[in-house]
Protein backbone atom coordinates (compact mmCIF):
# COMPACT_ATOMS: atom_id res chain seq x y z
CA UNK A 1 0.00 0.00 0.00
CA UNK A 2 1.48 3.32 -0.97
CA UNK A 3 -0.43 5.55 1.38
CA UNK A 4 -3.15 5.15 3.97
CA UNK A 5 -6.50 6.81 4.37
CA UNK A 6 -6.64 8.45 7.79
CA UNK A 7 -9.49 9.26 10.13
CA UNK A 8 -8.16 11.83 12.59
CA UNK A 9 -10.04 12.14 15.89
CA UNK A 10 -9.19 15.23 17.88
CA UNK A 11 -8.36 18.65 16.50
CA UNK A 12 -5.92 19.87 19.12
CA UNK A 13 -2.30 20.72 18.36
CA UNK A 14 -1.41 17.13 17.44
CA UNK A 15 -4.54 16.30 15.45
CA UNK A 16 -4.27 19.52 13.42
CA UNK A 17 -0.62 18.86 12.67
CA UNK A 18 -1.39 15.33 11.51
CA UNK A 19 -4.01 16.76 9.11
CA UNK A 20 -1.48 19.34 7.97
CA UNK A 21 1.45 16.95 7.42
CA UNK A 22 -0.28 13.74 6.26
CA UNK A 23 0.07 14.51 2.56
CA UNK A 24 3.81 15.10 2.95
CA UNK A 25 4.06 11.55 4.32
CA UNK A 26 2.07 10.15 1.40
CA UNK A 27 -1.18 9.61 3.28
CA UNK A 28 -4.69 10.92 2.69
CA UNK A 29 -6.95 12.30 5.40
CA UNK A 30 -10.48 11.10 4.67
CA UNK A 31 -12.10 12.20 7.93
CA UNK A 32 -11.47 14.65 10.75
CA UNK A 33 -13.51 15.03 13.90
CA UNK A 34 -13.33 17.14 17.01
CA UNK A 35 -15.67 16.85 19.99
CA UNK A 36 -18.60 18.50 18.25
CA UNK A 37 -18.13 18.32 14.49
CA UNK A 38 -16.65 16.33 11.64
CA UNK A 39 -15.76 16.40 7.99
CA UNK A 40 -15.74 13.28 5.81
CA UNK A 41 -14.58 12.94 2.21
CA UNK A 42 -13.62 9.54 0.78
CA UNK A 43 -11.36 11.31 -1.75
CA UNK A 44 -9.53 13.28 0.90
CA UNK A 45 -10.51 16.39 2.80
CA UNK A 46 -9.08 19.78 1.95
CA UNK A 47 -6.60 20.02 4.83
CA UNK A 48 -6.01 23.76 4.57
CA UNK A 49 -9.73 24.52 4.47
CA UNK A 50 -10.46 22.25 7.45
CA UNK A 51 -7.69 23.86 9.54
CA UNK A 52 -8.84 27.33 8.57
CA UNK A 53 -12.41 26.56 9.55
CA UNK A 54 -11.25 25.13 12.89
CA UNK A 55 -9.30 28.35 13.53
CA UNK A 56 -12.12 30.63 12.44
CA UNK A 57 -15.24 28.87 13.68
CA UNK A 58 -13.99 26.27 16.13
CA UNK A 59 -15.44 23.39 14.08
CA UNK A 60 -13.87 21.17 11.45
CA UNK A 61 -16.97 20.64 9.32
CA UNK A 62 -20.74 20.17 9.25
CA UNK A 63 -20.94 16.43 9.87
CA UNK A 64 -21.51 14.61 13.15
CA UNK A 65 -18.39 13.16 14.87
CA UNK A 66 -19.93 9.66 14.62
CA UNK A 67 -19.85 9.90 10.83
CA UNK A 68 -16.08 10.22 10.89
CA UNK A 69 -15.74 7.03 12.96
CA UNK A 70 -18.04 5.19 10.57
CA UNK A 71 -16.47 6.61 7.43
CA UNK A 72 -13.95 5.13 5.05
CA UNK A 73 -10.39 4.89 6.40
CA UNK A 74 -7.47 2.46 6.85
CA UNK A 75 -5.93 3.92 9.99
CA UNK A 76 -7.69 5.63 12.87
CA UNK A 77 -5.62 8.36 14.54
CA UNK A 78 -6.79 8.84 18.15
CA UNK A 79 -5.58 12.29 19.19
CA UNK A 80 -8.29 13.38 21.61
CA UNK A 81 -7.27 14.75 25.04
CA UNK A 82 -5.83 12.28 27.53
CA UNK A 83 -8.31 11.20 30.19
CA UNK A 84 -7.66 9.06 33.25
CA UNK A 85 -9.57 6.14 34.76
CA UNK A 86 -11.77 4.63 32.04
CA UNK A 87 -9.83 6.68 29.44
CA UNK A 88 -13.03 7.59 27.63
CA UNK A 89 -13.96 8.54 25.00
CA UNK A 90 -10.55 7.58 23.61
CA UNK A 91 -10.85 3.92 24.57
CA UNK A 92 -14.20 3.50 22.78
CA UNK A 93 -12.79 5.14 19.67
CA UNK A 94 -9.93 2.64 19.58
CA UNK A 95 -12.37 -0.21 20.25
CA UNK A 96 -14.60 0.81 17.34
CA UNK A 97 -11.60 1.04 15.03
CA UNK A 98 -10.25 -2.38 15.98
CA UNK A 99 -13.71 -3.96 15.76
CA UNK A 100 -13.85 -2.72 12.19
CA UNK A 101 -10.47 -4.43 11.67
CA UNK A 102 -8.73 -1.11 11.17
CA UNK A 103 -5.33 -0.08 12.44
CA UNK A 104 -5.26 2.50 15.25
CA UNK A 105 -2.49 4.99 16.06
CA UNK A 106 -2.78 6.72 19.43
CA UNK A 107 -1.42 10.07 20.54
CA UNK A 108 -3.79 9.87 23.53
CA UNK A 109 -1.99 8.38 26.55
CA UNK A 110 -5.14 7.45 28.49
CA UNK A 111 -6.10 4.11 26.92
CA UNK A 112 -2.50 2.84 26.74
CA UNK A 113 -1.69 3.81 30.32
CA UNK A 114 -4.98 2.91 31.99
CA UNK A 115 -6.40 -0.01 29.97
CA UNK A 116 -3.41 -1.59 28.27
CA UNK A 117 -4.49 -5.19 28.75
CA UNK A 118 -7.94 -4.58 27.29
CA UNK A 119 -6.41 -2.78 24.31
CA UNK A 120 -4.15 -5.73 23.59
CA UNK A 121 -7.10 -8.15 23.87
CA UNK A 122 -9.10 -6.08 21.38
CA UNK A 123 -6.08 -6.02 19.11
CA UNK A 124 -5.70 -9.80 19.33
CA UNK A 125 -9.27 -10.22 18.06
CA UNK A 126 -8.79 -7.76 15.22
CA UNK A 127 -7.09 -7.68 11.85
CA UNK A 128 -5.94 -4.22 12.87
CA UNK A 129 -2.90 -3.31 14.96
CA UNK A 130 -2.29 -0.52 17.45
CA UNK A 131 0.77 1.72 17.66
CA UNK A 132 1.36 4.61 20.06
CA UNK A 133 4.85 6.06 19.62
CA UNK A 134 3.42 9.58 20.03
CA UNK A 135 2.26 8.89 23.58
CA UNK A 136 5.82 8.70 24.95
CA UNK A 137 8.30 11.47 24.30
CA UNK A 138 6.72 13.19 21.29
CA UNK A 139 9.10 13.09 18.35
CA UNK A 140 11.64 10.82 20.09
CA UNK A 141 11.56 7.26 18.72
CA UNK A 142 11.47 5.51 22.09
CA UNK A 143 8.91 2.75 21.59
CA UNK A 144 10.20 1.84 18.14
CA UNK A 145 13.70 1.60 19.63
CA UNK A 146 12.40 -0.76 22.31
CA UNK A 147 10.60 -2.71 19.60
CA UNK A 148 13.79 -2.99 17.56
CA UNK A 149 15.79 -4.22 20.55
CA UNK A 150 12.95 -6.39 21.81
CA UNK A 151 11.42 -5.60 25.23
CA UNK A 152 13.29 -8.49 26.86
CA UNK A 153 16.58 -6.85 25.94
CA UNK A 154 15.72 -3.66 27.80
CA UNK A 155 16.02 -3.98 31.58
CA UNK A 156 15.00 -0.46 32.61
CA UNK A 157 14.06 2.95 31.31
CA UNK A 158 14.48 6.28 33.01
CA UNK A 159 14.57 9.91 32.11
CA UNK A 160 12.86 13.23 31.70
CA UNK A 161 9.55 13.04 29.83
CA UNK A 162 7.84 16.27 30.77
CA UNK A 163 9.09 19.40 29.09
CA UNK A 164 7.07 21.78 31.25
CA UNK A 165 8.47 20.52 34.55
CA UNK A 166 11.95 20.38 33.06
CA UNK A 167 11.65 23.95 31.81
CA UNK A 168 10.60 25.13 35.26
CA UNK A 169 13.38 23.29 37.10
CA UNK A 170 16.09 24.35 34.69
CA UNK A 171 14.93 27.98 34.79
CA UNK A 172 14.79 27.91 38.60
CA UNK A 173 18.35 26.57 38.69
CA UNK A 174 19.72 28.97 36.10
CA UNK A 175 18.06 32.13 37.35
CA UNK A 176 17.77 31.44 41.07
CA UNK A 177 14.04 32.08 40.89
CA UNK A 178 11.25 30.47 42.86
CA UNK A 179 8.71 28.01 41.52
CA UNK A 180 5.74 30.41 41.30
CA UNK A 181 7.75 33.00 39.42
CA UNK A 182 9.04 30.55 36.82
CA UNK A 183 5.63 28.91 36.44
CA UNK A 184 4.11 32.29 35.58
CA UNK A 185 6.86 32.86 33.05
CA UNK A 186 6.30 29.42 31.53
CA UNK A 187 2.58 30.17 31.22
CA UNK A 188 3.34 33.48 29.47
CA UNK A 189 5.59 31.63 27.03
CA UNK A 190 2.97 28.95 26.38
CA UNK A 191 5.29 26.27 27.80
CA UNK A 192 2.92 25.65 30.69
CA UNK A 193 -0.83 25.43 30.41
CA UNK A 194 -3.20 27.65 32.40
CA UNK A 195 -3.84 24.59 34.57
CA UNK A 196 -0.38 23.01 34.84
CA UNK A 197 -1.43 20.29 37.32
CA UNK A 198 -0.80 17.32 35.01
CA UNK A 199 2.72 18.49 34.27
CA UNK A 200 3.99 19.84 37.58
CA UNK A 201 2.44 17.11 39.72
CA UNK A 202 4.26 14.50 37.65
CA UNK A 203 1.08 12.84 36.32
CA UNK A 204 1.90 13.35 32.66
CA UNK A 205 5.40 11.90 33.12
CA UNK A 206 3.98 9.04 35.18
CA UNK A 207 1.52 8.09 32.40
CA UNK A 208 4.44 7.90 29.97
CA UNK A 209 6.49 5.71 32.28
CA UNK A 210 3.46 3.51 32.93
CA UNK A 211 3.19 3.05 29.17
CA UNK A 212 6.91 2.23 29.01
CA UNK A 213 6.48 -0.32 31.77
CA UNK A 214 3.54 -1.90 29.96
CA UNK A 215 5.63 -2.21 26.82
CA UNK A 216 8.70 -3.49 28.69
CA UNK A 217 6.64 -6.04 30.66
CA UNK A 218 5.49 -7.41 27.30
CA UNK A 219 2.29 -8.93 28.65
CA UNK A 220 3.76 -10.42 31.84
CA UNK A 221 2.41 -7.62 33.98
CA UNK A 222 0.05 -4.69 33.49
CA UNK A 223 0.51 -1.25 34.98
CA UNK A 224 -1.81 1.72 35.42
CA UNK A 225 -1.33 5.16 36.91
CA UNK A 226 -2.40 3.74 40.28
CA UNK A 227 0.69 1.54 40.32
CA UNK A 228 3.04 4.51 39.99
CA UNK A 229 4.64 6.38 42.89
CA UNK A 230 4.31 9.98 41.79
CA UNK A 231 5.85 13.09 43.28
CA UNK A 232 5.77 16.49 41.61
CA UNK A 233 7.91 19.61 41.66
CA UNK A 234 5.54 22.11 43.24
CA UNK A 235 7.24 21.95 46.67
CA UNK A 236 10.81 22.35 45.46
CA UNK A 237 12.23 25.62 46.78
CA UNK A 238 14.92 27.53 44.92
CA UNK A 239 17.28 26.85 47.83
CA UNK A 240 17.21 23.11 47.08
CA UNK A 241 18.44 23.79 43.55
CA UNK A 242 21.14 26.09 44.93
CA UNK A 243 22.37 23.41 47.31
CA UNK A 244 22.38 20.87 44.50
CA UNK A 245 24.35 23.23 42.28
CA UNK A 246 27.00 23.79 44.96
CA UNK A 247 27.67 20.08 44.83
CA UNK A 248 27.84 19.82 41.03
CA UNK A 249 24.33 18.44 40.81
CA UNK A 250 20.90 19.60 39.84
CA UNK A 251 17.32 18.46 40.34
CA UNK A 252 15.21 16.98 37.56
CA UNK A 253 11.80 15.34 37.51
CA UNK A 254 12.96 11.81 36.74
CA UNK A 255 10.75 8.88 35.90
CA UNK A 256 11.82 5.26 36.15
CA UNK A 257 10.42 2.05 34.73
CA UNK A 258 12.12 -0.90 36.35
CA UNK A 259 11.05 -4.43 37.25
CA UNK A 260 10.33 -2.98 40.72
CA UNK A 261 7.70 -0.62 39.36
CA UNK A 262 7.08 2.88 38.10
CA UNK A 263 8.12 6.05 39.87
CA UNK A 264 8.31 9.74 39.10
CA UNK A 265 10.00 12.13 41.52
CA UNK A 266 12.40 15.04 41.69
CA UNK A 267 15.86 13.50 41.86
CA UNK A 268 19.43 14.66 42.22
CA UNK A 269 21.41 14.14 39.05
CA UNK A 270 24.91 15.25 38.03
CA UNK A 271 24.71 18.78 36.59
CA UNK A 272 26.80 17.79 33.58
CA UNK A 273 25.24 14.36 33.11
CA UNK A 274 23.01 13.26 30.24
CA UNK A 275 19.81 13.45 32.30
CA UNK A 276 20.16 17.13 33.13
CA UNK A 277 18.71 18.34 29.83
CA UNK A 278 17.58 21.95 29.88
CA UNK A 279 14.47 23.74 28.73
CA UNK A 280 11.65 21.67 27.26
CA UNK A 281 13.92 18.89 25.98
CA UNK A 282 13.18 15.29 26.91
CA UNK A 283 15.56 12.39 27.34
CA UNK A 284 15.17 8.68 27.92
CA UNK A 285 17.88 6.27 28.97
CA UNK A 286 17.38 2.63 28.12
CA UNK A 287 19.43 -0.04 29.87
CA UNK A 288 20.05 -2.84 27.43
CA UNK A 289 21.20 -6.37 28.17
CA UNK A 290 24.04 -6.50 25.65
CA UNK A 291 24.60 -2.97 24.46
CA UNK A 292 24.99 -0.87 27.59
CA UNK A 293 23.02 2.32 27.91
CA UNK A 294 21.22 4.22 25.20
CA UNK A 295 20.46 7.91 25.59
CA UNK A 296 17.77 9.22 23.29
CA UNK A 297 16.99 12.91 23.49
CA UNK A 298 14.80 15.34 21.61
CA UNK A 299 11.59 17.28 21.57
CA UNK A 300 8.99 15.57 23.68
CA UNK A 301 5.99 17.70 22.89
CA UNK A 302 4.49 20.07 20.33
CA UNK A 303 2.03 19.61 17.48
CA UNK A 304 4.31 19.00 14.47
CA UNK A 305 6.85 17.08 16.61
CA UNK A 306 4.26 14.67 17.95
CA UNK A 307 2.55 14.42 14.56
CA UNK A 308 5.79 13.07 13.07
CA UNK A 309 5.60 10.18 15.55
CA UNK A 310 1.96 9.55 14.60
CA UNK A 311 2.72 9.58 10.88
CA UNK A 312 5.75 7.29 11.31
CA UNK A 313 3.47 4.83 13.08
CA UNK A 314 0.97 5.07 10.22
CA UNK A 315 3.72 4.39 7.70
CA UNK A 316 4.93 1.33 9.65
CA UNK A 317 1.40 -0.07 9.79
CA UNK A 318 0.69 0.14 6.08
CA UNK A 319 4.14 -0.67 4.70
CA UNK B 1 38.77 -4.44 73.23
CA UNK B 2 35.50 -6.22 73.82
CA UNK B 3 33.75 -3.18 75.16
CA UNK B 4 34.25 -1.37 71.86
CA UNK B 5 33.23 -3.98 69.38
CA UNK B 6 29.81 -2.49 68.83
CA UNK B 7 30.68 0.96 67.75
CA UNK B 8 27.18 1.99 66.83
CA UNK B 9 26.04 1.51 70.41
CA UNK B 10 28.66 3.82 71.74
CA UNK B 11 27.72 6.33 69.09
CA UNK B 12 24.21 6.35 70.50
CA UNK B 13 25.62 7.23 73.88
CA UNK B 14 27.10 10.36 72.40
CA UNK B 15 23.90 11.11 70.60
CA UNK B 16 21.80 11.41 73.72
CA UNK B 17 22.96 14.94 74.32
CA UNK B 18 25.72 14.41 76.87
CA UNK B 19 28.28 15.06 74.23
CA UNK B 20 27.02 17.22 71.43
CA UNK B 21 28.18 16.43 68.00
CA UNK B 22 28.37 19.39 65.67
CA UNK B 23 27.90 18.62 62.01
CA UNK B 24 29.63 21.79 60.93
CA UNK B 25 32.65 20.84 62.95
CA UNK B 26 32.68 17.51 61.24
CA UNK B 27 32.45 19.26 57.96
CA UNK B 28 35.52 21.32 58.68
CA UNK B 29 37.44 18.25 59.64
CA UNK B 30 36.46 16.63 56.38
CA UNK B 31 37.42 19.62 54.37
CA UNK B 32 40.98 19.58 55.65
CA UNK B 33 42.09 16.01 55.65
CA UNK B 34 45.65 15.36 56.60
CA UNK B 35 45.92 12.91 53.78
CA UNK B 36 46.46 15.41 50.99
CA UNK B 37 49.57 15.24 48.92
CA UNK B 38 52.42 12.95 48.08
CA UNK B 39 53.04 11.79 51.63
CA UNK B 40 50.16 9.38 51.19
CA UNK B 41 51.78 7.45 48.40
CA UNK B 42 53.12 4.18 49.60
CA UNK B 43 56.59 2.96 48.63
CA UNK B 44 55.27 0.64 45.98
CA UNK B 45 53.83 3.47 43.89
CA UNK B 46 50.57 5.27 43.43
CA UNK B 47 47.33 3.46 44.21
CA UNK B 48 45.47 1.73 41.42
CA UNK B 49 48.38 1.99 39.01
CA UNK B 50 50.31 -1.03 40.22
CA UNK B 51 47.71 -3.17 41.89
CA UNK B 52 44.98 -2.72 39.31
CA UNK B 53 41.50 -3.70 40.37
CA UNK B 54 42.64 -5.17 43.68
CA UNK B 55 42.71 -1.87 45.49
CA UNK B 56 39.78 -1.44 47.86
CA UNK B 57 38.68 1.16 50.32
CA UNK B 58 38.91 0.16 53.96
CA UNK B 59 37.79 2.04 57.01
CA UNK B 60 39.67 1.83 60.28
CA UNK B 61 38.37 3.31 63.49
CA UNK B 62 40.94 4.28 66.03
CA UNK B 63 40.87 6.02 69.34
CA UNK B 64 43.54 8.49 70.25
CA UNK B 65 44.62 10.23 73.40
CA UNK B 66 44.09 13.96 72.99
CA UNK B 67 47.77 14.92 72.97
CA UNK B 68 49.91 16.65 70.36
CA UNK B 69 51.48 14.30 67.88
CA UNK B 70 49.10 11.43 68.54
CA UNK B 71 47.34 11.68 65.20
CA UNK B 72 50.57 11.77 63.26
CA UNK B 73 51.91 8.84 65.27
CA UNK B 74 48.82 6.85 64.33
CA UNK B 75 49.02 7.66 60.65
CA UNK B 76 52.68 6.91 60.09
CA UNK B 77 52.33 3.12 60.28
CA UNK B 78 49.61 3.26 57.64
CA UNK B 79 51.69 4.90 54.94
CA UNK B 80 54.76 2.98 56.05
CA UNK B 81 52.86 -0.25 55.47
CA UNK B 82 51.75 0.80 52.00
CA UNK B 83 48.26 2.14 52.63
CA UNK B 84 47.04 5.17 50.74
CA UNK B 85 45.23 7.55 53.06
CA UNK B 86 41.99 8.77 51.54
CA UNK B 87 40.52 10.72 54.39
CA UNK B 88 40.80 11.22 58.11
CA UNK B 89 37.79 12.00 60.18
CA UNK B 90 38.92 13.31 63.54
CA UNK B 91 35.73 13.44 65.59
CA UNK B 92 36.75 16.20 67.92
CA UNK B 93 33.31 16.69 69.41
CA UNK B 94 33.12 13.09 70.53
CA UNK B 95 34.74 10.89 73.12
CA UNK B 96 34.89 7.13 73.19
CA UNK B 97 33.68 5.43 76.38
CA UNK B 98 37.32 5.34 77.45
CA UNK B 99 37.49 9.13 77.13
CA UNK B 100 39.59 9.18 73.98
CA UNK B 101 38.94 10.82 70.64
CA UNK B 102 37.55 8.61 67.87
CA UNK B 103 39.20 8.84 64.50
CA UNK B 104 37.93 7.26 61.32
CA UNK B 105 40.52 6.66 58.65
CA UNK B 106 39.76 5.62 55.09
CA UNK B 107 42.56 3.76 53.41
CA UNK B 108 42.86 2.34 49.94
CA UNK B 109 45.11 -0.65 49.52
CA UNK B 110 45.08 -4.21 48.32
CA UNK B 111 43.13 -6.46 50.72
CA UNK B 112 46.25 -8.49 51.45
CA UNK B 113 48.03 -5.37 52.60
CA UNK B 114 45.23 -4.28 54.86
CA UNK B 115 45.97 -6.89 57.54
CA UNK B 116 49.58 -5.74 57.62
CA UNK B 117 48.45 -2.17 58.16
CA UNK B 118 46.17 -3.06 61.06
CA UNK B 119 48.93 -5.21 62.54
CA UNK B 120 51.47 -2.42 62.34
CA UNK B 121 49.04 0.03 63.91
CA UNK B 122 48.58 -2.27 66.85
CA UNK B 123 52.30 -2.84 67.10
CA UNK B 124 52.75 0.92 67.27
CA UNK B 125 50.42 0.96 70.28
CA UNK B 126 47.44 2.51 68.49
CA UNK B 127 44.09 1.30 69.76
CA UNK B 128 42.18 0.00 66.75
CA UNK B 129 38.48 -0.13 67.58
CA UNK B 130 37.35 -1.55 64.35
CA UNK B 131 39.07 -2.52 61.15
CA UNK B 132 37.48 -3.15 57.83
CA UNK B 133 34.50 -5.13 59.02
CA UNK B 134 32.26 -2.10 58.93
CA UNK B 135 33.31 -0.16 55.92
CA UNK B 136 31.72 3.16 55.15
CA UNK B 137 32.93 3.36 51.61
CA UNK B 138 29.91 4.56 49.70
CA UNK B 139 28.66 8.08 49.53
CA UNK B 140 25.09 9.18 49.52
CA UNK B 141 23.95 12.75 48.95
CA UNK B 142 20.35 13.76 49.50
CA UNK B 143 18.52 17.06 49.88
CA UNK B 144 15.91 17.44 52.57
CA UNK B 145 13.15 19.98 52.04
CA UNK B 146 10.63 21.20 54.57
CA UNK B 147 10.41 22.86 57.94
CA UNK B 148 13.82 21.58 58.93
CA UNK B 149 14.50 23.88 61.84
CA UNK B 150 11.04 23.59 63.37
CA UNK B 151 11.27 19.81 63.23
CA UNK B 152 14.63 19.79 65.08
CA UNK B 153 17.32 19.27 62.47
CA UNK B 154 19.83 17.96 65.02
CA UNK B 155 17.40 15.27 66.02
CA UNK B 156 16.73 14.42 62.38
CA UNK B 157 20.44 14.01 61.74
CA UNK B 158 20.94 11.91 64.86
CA UNK B 159 18.13 9.62 63.79
CA UNK B 160 19.60 9.29 60.34
CA UNK B 161 23.00 8.37 61.74
CA UNK B 162 21.72 5.82 64.19
CA UNK B 163 18.76 4.29 62.31
CA UNK B 164 19.99 4.52 58.75
CA UNK B 165 23.41 3.22 59.81
CA UNK B 166 25.20 6.01 58.06
CA UNK B 167 27.87 8.49 58.99
CA UNK B 168 27.18 12.16 58.35
CA UNK B 169 30.13 13.82 56.66
CA UNK B 170 28.75 17.08 55.39
CA UNK B 171 25.78 19.33 55.99
CA UNK B 172 24.78 22.45 54.15
CA UNK B 173 21.65 24.25 55.27
CA UNK B 174 19.79 26.94 53.42
CA UNK B 175 17.45 28.51 55.93
CA UNK B 176 14.31 30.40 55.02
CA UNK B 177 13.88 34.12 55.03
CA UNK B 178 10.61 33.91 56.92
CA UNK B 179 9.45 31.19 59.23
CA UNK B 180 6.72 30.07 56.86
CA UNK B 181 9.08 29.24 54.06
CA UNK B 182 10.53 25.82 53.70
CA UNK B 183 14.25 25.35 54.04
CA UNK B 184 16.59 22.93 52.35
CA UNK B 185 19.55 20.95 53.58
CA UNK B 186 22.04 18.94 51.60
CA UNK B 187 23.46 16.08 53.59
CA UNK B 188 26.29 13.83 52.59
CA UNK B 189 26.43 10.43 54.21
CA UNK B 190 28.90 7.65 54.15
CA UNK B 191 27.25 4.28 54.10
CA UNK B 192 28.49 0.74 54.13
CA UNK B 193 29.09 -0.92 50.83
CA UNK B 194 25.84 -2.11 49.27
CA UNK B 195 23.53 -0.58 51.86
CA UNK B 196 22.57 2.64 50.12
CA UNK B 197 19.10 1.35 49.25
CA UNK B 198 18.44 0.38 52.84
CA UNK B 199 19.79 3.68 54.16
CA UNK B 200 17.54 5.56 51.76
CA UNK B 201 14.39 3.76 52.82
CA UNK B 202 15.17 4.39 56.49
CA UNK B 203 15.85 8.00 55.67
CA UNK B 204 12.50 8.25 53.87
CA UNK B 205 10.74 6.90 56.96
CA UNK B 206 12.48 9.37 59.25
CA UNK B 207 11.63 12.23 56.90
CA UNK B 208 8.03 11.12 56.56
CA UNK B 209 7.59 11.29 60.32
CA UNK B 210 8.58 14.93 60.20
CA UNK B 211 6.79 15.69 56.94
CA UNK B 212 10.03 16.41 55.17
CA UNK B 213 10.61 15.74 51.50
CA UNK B 214 13.69 13.77 50.50
CA UNK B 215 15.17 14.48 47.10
CA UNK B 216 17.03 11.27 46.39
CA UNK B 217 19.89 10.79 44.02
CA UNK B 218 19.54 8.33 41.22
CA UNK B 219 21.26 5.12 42.20
CA UNK B 220 24.92 4.88 41.34
CA UNK B 221 24.27 2.33 38.66
CA UNK B 222 22.11 4.79 36.82
CA UNK B 223 24.62 7.63 36.56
Amino acid sequence: MSGARLCVLGAGAVGRSVVDLAEEYGHTVTAVADSSSAVVDPDGVDAAAVLQRKADEGVVGDADPEEALGGPYDVLVEATPTTLGDAEPGFSHVKQGLERDKHVVLANKGPVAERYGELRELEADSEGKIRFEATVGGAIPILSTIEDFGPTHITAARGVLNGTANFILSRMAAEGLDYEHVLAEAQDLGVAEADPTFDVEGIDAALKFVILSNVLADGDQEFTLEDAAVDGITDIPGTALDLAAEDGRTIRLIGESTPDGVSVAPRLVPADGPLSVTGTLNIVQLETTHAGRLNISGRGAGGPETATAVLSDVSRLVE
Amino acid sequence: MNSYTCWKNSLNIYADGTCHRSPTEQHRTREHPLSVGDNTVHPGGVEMSDTGGNVQTHTVRLELVDEPGELLRALEPISAAGGNLLSIYHERGNLTPRGHIPVEVDISCAPSRFDTIVESLREAGVNVIQAGSERYDEELVVILVGHLVDTDLSDTLRQIESCADASLTDLSLSAPRGRDETSSARIRLKTRSGTNGNALSKLEAIAEDKELQVIQPLTEASQ
